[in-house]
């Protein structure tokens, strides 16, 4: 694969978006410890802007147009959100895309991303 | 902090607050009754594009266009005028039939003034005729003469009671939609189709499975009622009938209490549809459409949704009402 192309691009574009942003919400909402979380959630708006976001997080063409991460989880972390919850998302996200045959050093560089808002969804900056 | 104008009000608005709930505390007297965007009875309008986006989602194109918008759903960032909604996209209609498909249920069949043309399964807010608005979805088939709506009665309920109770033919209501996307998809005449209504939920789908029918779909078509009594499964002896003349119909019933007997089971609906789903073999060419009570329609989305089927082949329409008057105080603090 060359490396001008964006990460989005390399795993597919839109239809293994689609495909990725299902798996990965079916994972998160299976998990016991993250589900409760997510009780009270509109699904198909949550896996709209998850795809938005993963989107924007890959390269890809859509604008990112949801909340900032800080004030998006504010409720989450009232609710007692900790790092486990992070590791668990980010494991979730990243069996996804193995499930998906993307490239370990892909998978690596999408975590990578999503460990860097780790502070803002904790609420810590 | 953003300031909405309409008529004589000047409202400030508290930050995340929405154009409904500014404008009901400033005493402005705005229809309105789920707020939360599914029943479209708080429709006001505004210069177009002066709403953010979000104000105008599920509402047709051409309202969208005039800047038609969901007051409830409208948290601007700018000073907005906003006004009443004009009626371009409003139908007259008349009252030709009220009658009784159980003792909480009302068939409401409706002559409008222009062809309605709507699809089976979608809703119309139907506004009386001093303002007060509420969504009710359409049983019938765009060819038949008539618009059917199958109205439960609501404790205390306004729209609801005024229907069961006292409506009349000859009265008139005027109606705007139609709404939604809880429709037969003729492109795919394979799919397995879900129909699972809770309530009046099955209302919709009676327009819908009768459409399948009539288009030959060749996939299987389970219809699950759902009630809390017998007694609620009001369209049951229709739905049976409609079973036994079409092979590819399957009906299933489920009550939470009473059931047991017979051809009615005792079980949450969001298990039994689940169940069947797999049964099934958890095919994800199927479609499901979720009708009624809002907590159920949540739980069976998502029910079906960890059984493997996308969310682009659920849909859903949750019939919101208003929350009780003890907790709109609540509700407006979020
Ligand atoms: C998209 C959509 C489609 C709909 N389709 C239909 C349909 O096909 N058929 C249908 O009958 N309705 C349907 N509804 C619901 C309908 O729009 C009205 O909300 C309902 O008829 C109540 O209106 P009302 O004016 O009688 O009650 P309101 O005067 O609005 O009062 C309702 C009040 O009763 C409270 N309440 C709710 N449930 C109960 C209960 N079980 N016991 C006591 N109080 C309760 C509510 O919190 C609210 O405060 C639909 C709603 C939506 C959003
Ligand atoms: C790296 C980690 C994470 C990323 C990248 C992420 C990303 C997102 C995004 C993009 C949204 C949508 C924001 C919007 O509303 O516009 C969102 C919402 C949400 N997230 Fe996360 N998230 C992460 C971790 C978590 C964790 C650990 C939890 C729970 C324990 C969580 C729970 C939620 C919930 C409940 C919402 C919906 C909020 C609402 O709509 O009210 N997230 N997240």
């Amino acid at each position: 694969m060359s490396d001008d192309k964006s990460i989005y691009e390399q795993i597919g574009g839109e239809a293994a978006m689609n495909v990725a942003v299902e798996d990965f919400y079916r994972r998160v909402l299976s998990d016991e410890e993250l589900a409760p979380f997510f009780d009270d959630i509109d699904m198909d708006r949550q896996i709209d802007k998850q795809k938005a976001f993963l989107t924007m997080v890959t390269g890809g063409p859509n604008q990112y147009t949801g909340r900032d991460m800080k004030s998006a989880h504010a409720v989450v972390v009232a609710k007692g959100a900790t790092d486990r919850h992070v590791d668990l998302v980010i494991k979730h996200l990243a069996e996804t895309l193995a499930s998906l045959d993307v490239p370990a050093n892909l998978i690596e560089q999408i975590g990578a991303v999503a460990e860097s808002v780790r502070d803002d969804v904790l609420g810590r900056k | 902090m953003a300031t909405v104008r309409y008529g004589d009000h000047r409202v400030p608005l508290a930050p995340g607050e929405t154009v409904l709930d500014g404008l009901l505390r400033a005493g402005a007297d705005v229809a309105h009754a789920c707020r939360s965007g599914a029943c479209k009875a708080c429709a006001l309008q505004a210069a177009p594009g002066s709403v953010p986006e979000a104000a105008q989602q599920g509402l047709r194109a051409s309202e969208r266009r005039r800047g038609v918008f969901l007051a409830c759903q409208c948290r601007p960032q700018a000073d907005l005028e906003v006004h009443a909604a004009d009626h371009a996209d409003e139908v007259g209609a008349e009252v030709i039939e009220v009658a009784p498909l159980s003792a909480t249920v009302t068939r409401l069949r409706l002559r409008p003034d222009s062809p309605l043309s709507h699809r089976a399964g979608q809703y119309v807010a139907m506004r009386r005729a001093d303002g007060l608005t509420r969504s009710y979805s359409i049983a019938s088939l765009p060819q038949e003469p008539w618009v059917e709506l199958h109205v439960g009665l609501v404790p205390g309920g306004q729209m609801s009671r005024w229907v069961v109770q006292q409506a009349r033919p000859g009265d008139r209501v005027s109606l705007r939609g139609p709404y939604g996307d809880c429709v037969y998809v003729p492109e795919e005449p394979q799919a397995p189709l879900l129909l699972v209504g809770v309530g009046t939920g099955v209302a919709p789908l009676w327009g819908v499975a009768r459409e399948a029918v009539a288009a030959e779909h060749r996939g299987p078509i389970v219809v699950i009622e759902a009630a809390a009594t017998p007694a609620g499964l009001y369209l049951h002896e229709p739905w049976r009938a409609l079973a036994r003349a079409h092979e590819r119909v399957e009906l299933l019933s489920c009550v939470l209490a009473g059931g047991d007997r017979g051809e009615l089971r005792e079980a949450p609906v969001d298990a039994v549809a689940g169940e069947r789903f797999r049964e099934l073999g958890a095919p994800k060419d199927a479609f499901a459409l979720l009708c009624g009570d809002p907590p159920i329609v949540h739980r069976l989305r998502r029910g079906l949704f960890l059984a493997g089927l996308s969310s682009r082949r659920i849909f859903a329409d949750a019939f919101v009402m208003g929350p009780p008057p003890a907790s709109r105080e609540a509700s407006m603090a979020v």
